[in-house]
């Protein structure tokens, strides 16, 4: 695939650096993905899409670019998608999720920062991702101190867009990111030279919807007693949802939950009998972050649910697609948007309501609560989390994680401990 | 262990074969091209030693494109904790 | 039959031997989890236990124990030392433990786990850092903890051992007391694992483990700290072992 090589020189990445993140894919991706038995056959749309993660979906980008098609990178669930496929644009996530990118990070921000933002700076810096590379534009939002001020960093050498996310959830609030998707609109129409429609907002709710649906569907298999498909996997399908198209990823979804269904009828498991259920709650996992995962499901227990914003924070709740006038639909989506339980808000009591709900649905056994180090919200968070469980009779371990490697020994005795626990 | 990796020019070919070889009931999986075969991360097939003439033969007969056929010495291990 | 409960720490190995024979020892750990392994693979073989024979059941437990390719089951050092604080402490306590590499604190609800927490990555309230600073003072463990009982508490703020090595070359420098210094450092170790095991809900009953349960002084540290009685166990290094010895015998 010599083309590669040629599209990623024109994007200006450094190669040679490149070729460091190019080397460890493959066996990361051995062990945690060959190594399982008995993966549904749909996973191949997956696996492909991942074996050459900065080759094909980068190339259609570029395509699609050449064609006078804007795309828009974004890190976080709040950003609705659906504004800029309405204005005909390409959003595609842009969050690190590799230690890969954390030294270049590192140079401009606080080692105190989280290693989600210090790789997504260290991706561009570095010119050392595609996607970074490509984006015309990067929409950031104000989640925490830390974007805030690392998006004034990036600012300085790609377009920058940033939207103003309230922090509690009054009705005033809601209306306040109505007015802030109204900006993004006339941003997103400036730099496509597309006019945004009653119609065309219809349609892209619609597609969006159709995504969401993808995944709740999907996420309901793993609420069944015989699992017939692995968290890793179901992570490795979320992380794709944020950059692949949103119409094809609703097809192969679907096309994989079709397998799924049947798998149900037959009761394939792809664990064993007395696995325990876990459900991961906290911060996010980009790709290709599966350290956690992997950690958990090669010792004794499978991943049924993510709490996360690569889990359900992603696709629960849907946008009221009844909404005719272009009001209606802004109001729609800043009302669904809203509904997203982020540890910026205070209060966030709804997140521990949705834990508590989630963990009844997917009949957990036990909760791993994840806080990505030097998240400072969450890590406070994990507070009120981890007694509201404890209250409900839901037993919890927090772990607080980084990209590396270092501690995966120490995790491995915390997670088979708490897994034993779970056992007596 | 050996591991047996067919390396196409582009990810059309590799999934057509792919799709060929799951007909057939033939072993394929899905992997990330290792560095070591091609400078580059491309879609990659690992298929076994032992059906090796067989495949050979798929590739004719339904045109498709290899780059090459490559064996690399190469453990899976779900508890090596090496991340990437 | 003999049940052989094995814990590779990171700085001692302790075996406890149950059944046809009682007994216990402690090799320190080298460079190799997996030499520690086999030497005590030999040295049971001495006592004509043979760790692969029908009538020997070992449970390996700690940090190196998946070293131990012998072993019947690889069980974690938490759950290992609950089961040992079963039998030290009764089914309802909590278990300090303060090793080389981690701080855990357990809670035993109805002899089961119940609860748990282990430090993170960092070494601050570990064994280890106990190590690195006796060595910065050019002395052994024994000596720091004689020198600390006669000391003022000197305060050290870093909650990094690189950075608290540094707060102590300072006091060095100025001149300070040894016995002062002393006192300082192992009054940070206790206040790092008062921090940790606060955060859980502590019971009544409280045991300290592992390599400083024999400390008289440490545990009286503890307790001051906690607010209440933490009892330092003679047998406390070998609660995981002891654990792990039981757990030979009741897992099938």
């Amino acid at each position: 695939m010599a083309d590669n090589q040629t599209m990623w020189k024109e994007l200006g990445m450094d190669l040679e650096m490149h070729d460091v993140l190019c080397d460890v894919l493959p066996q990361a991706f051995g062990d945690v993905y060959l190594s399982q038995e008995n993966r549904p056959e749909s996973m191949d749309f997956f696996d492909m899409v991942v074996a050459d993660i900065h080759g094909i979906r980068p190339a259609e980008l570029i395509e699609a670019q050449k064609n006078g098609t804007k795309v828009f990178g974004t890190f976080c669930v709040y950003v609705p998608d659906e504004v800029i496929i309405a204005a005909k644009g390409i959003a595609t996530g842009l969050c690190g999720g590799s230690q890969f990118w954390v030294p270049g990070g590192e140079k401009v921000l606080p080692t105190n920062t989280c290693p989600l933002i210090k790789a997504s700076v260290g991706a561009r810096l570095d010119r050392t991702c595609p996607f970074f590379r490509i984006a015309d534009v990067y929409i950031g939002e104000t989640t925490c101190d830390g974007k805030k001020k690392a998006w004034e960093i990036l600012g300085e050498d790609v377009p920058m867009y940033v939207m103003d996310l309230p922090q509690m959830k009054r009705a005033k609030d809601i209306k306040a990111w109505e007015e802030e998707i109204r900006s993004l609109m006339e941003m997103v129409e400036k730099e496509t030279g597309n006019k945004i429609t009653a119609e065309s907002l219809k349609k892209s709710i619609k597609i969006i919807g159709d995504k969401r649906r993808a995944l709740a569907r999907l996420y309901n298999f793993r609420k069944e007693e015989n699992v017939p498909i692995s968290g890793r996997d179901v992570l490795l399908i979320s992380q794709i949802a944020f950059y692949d198209d949103p119409v094809r990823f609703a097809t192969m979804t679907n096309k994989l939950c079709d397998e799924l269904e049947e798998r149900v009828t037959n009761g394939v498991s792809v664990c064993k009998q007395g696995d325990k259920r876990i459900m991961v709650t906290g911060t996010p996992m980009a790709i290709p972050n599966w350290k956690l995962h992997q950690l958990i499901e090669t010792s004794g227990a499978i991943v049924v649910c993510e709490e996360t914003c690569t889990g359900t924070r992603y696709f629960e709740n849907f946008v009221d697609e009844k909404a005719e006038t272009i009001d209606e639909e802004i109001e729609a989506l800043a009302e669904r948007y809203m509904k997203i339980n982020c540890a910026c808000f205070t209060p966030n009591t709804g997140r521990i309501d949705d834990i508590l709900r989630l963990a009844k649905e997917y009949k957990v056994d036990g909760i791993i609560d994840v806080n990505l180090k030097f998240c400072n919200l969450y890590d406070t968070e994990g507070f009120l989390v981890e007694r509201a469980m404890k209250e409900a009779g839901i037993p919890v371990l927090g772990i607080e994680t980084d990209y590396t490697d270092s501690d995966a020994q120490q995790l491995r005795t915390r997670i088979s401990a708490f897994i034993e626990m779970l056992n007596n | 262990m050996m591991m047996n990796y067919i390396l196409f020019p582009n990810h059309d070919n590799a999934m057509r074969l792919y799709r060929e070889l799951r007909k057939e009931t033939i072993y394929a999986k899905i992997a990330p091209t290792p560095r070591s075969a091609s400078k580059c991360c491309g879609v990659s097939l690992i298929v076994k030693k032992e059906n090796l003439r067989q495949i050979q033969e798929t590739i004719k007969g339904k045109e498709i494109s290899i780059e090459k056929i490559v064996e690399i010495e190469e453990d899976i291990n779900p508890q090596r904790d090496k991340y990437c | 039959m003999f049940y052989v409960g094995i814990d590779i720490g990171s700085t001692a190995s302790k075996v406890v031997v149950r059944g046809d024979l009682e007994e216990k020892f402690v090799v320190p750990t080298g460079w190799s989890s997996k030499e520690t392994a086999e030497a005590i693979r030999e040295h049971l073989l001495e006592e004509n236990i043979d760790v692969r024979a029908d009538n020997v059941k070992v449970v390996a437990t700690g940090y190196g124990r998946i070293a131990v390719d012998y072993a019947d089951h690889i069980i974690t050092e938490i759950t290992c030392h609950g089961r040992g604080g079963k039998e030290l402490a009764g089914d309802s306590c909590g278990i300090i433990d303060v090793g080389g590499q981690d701080t855990k604190c357990i809670i035993l609800e109805q002899g089961l786990v119940s609860d748990f927490i282990m430090n993170d990555k960092c070494s601050a309230g570990t064994g280890k850092f106990l190590e690195v600073m006796a060595n910065r003072l050019g002395i052994g463990l024994d000596e720091l903890f004689l020198l600390a009982e006669s000391g003022t508490v000197l305060p050290i703020s870093s909650l990094c051992t690189v950075f608290a090595e540094s707060e102590i070359i300072s006091y060095i420098g100025e001149g300070r007391k040894r016995e002062d210094i002393a006192a300082g450092i192992v009054d940070s170790v206790a206040e790092k694992v008062a921090q940790l095991s606060r955060k859980k809900n502590l019971p009544a009953n409280l045991i300290l483990t592992g390599g400083l349960s024999e400390n008289d002084f440490f545990a009286t540290l503890l307790s001051r700290k906690l607010k209440q009685e933490v009892k330092n166990q003679k047998l406390g290094k070998y609660a995981g072992a002891l654990g792990a010895s039981y757990l030979a015998q009741e897992k099938r």
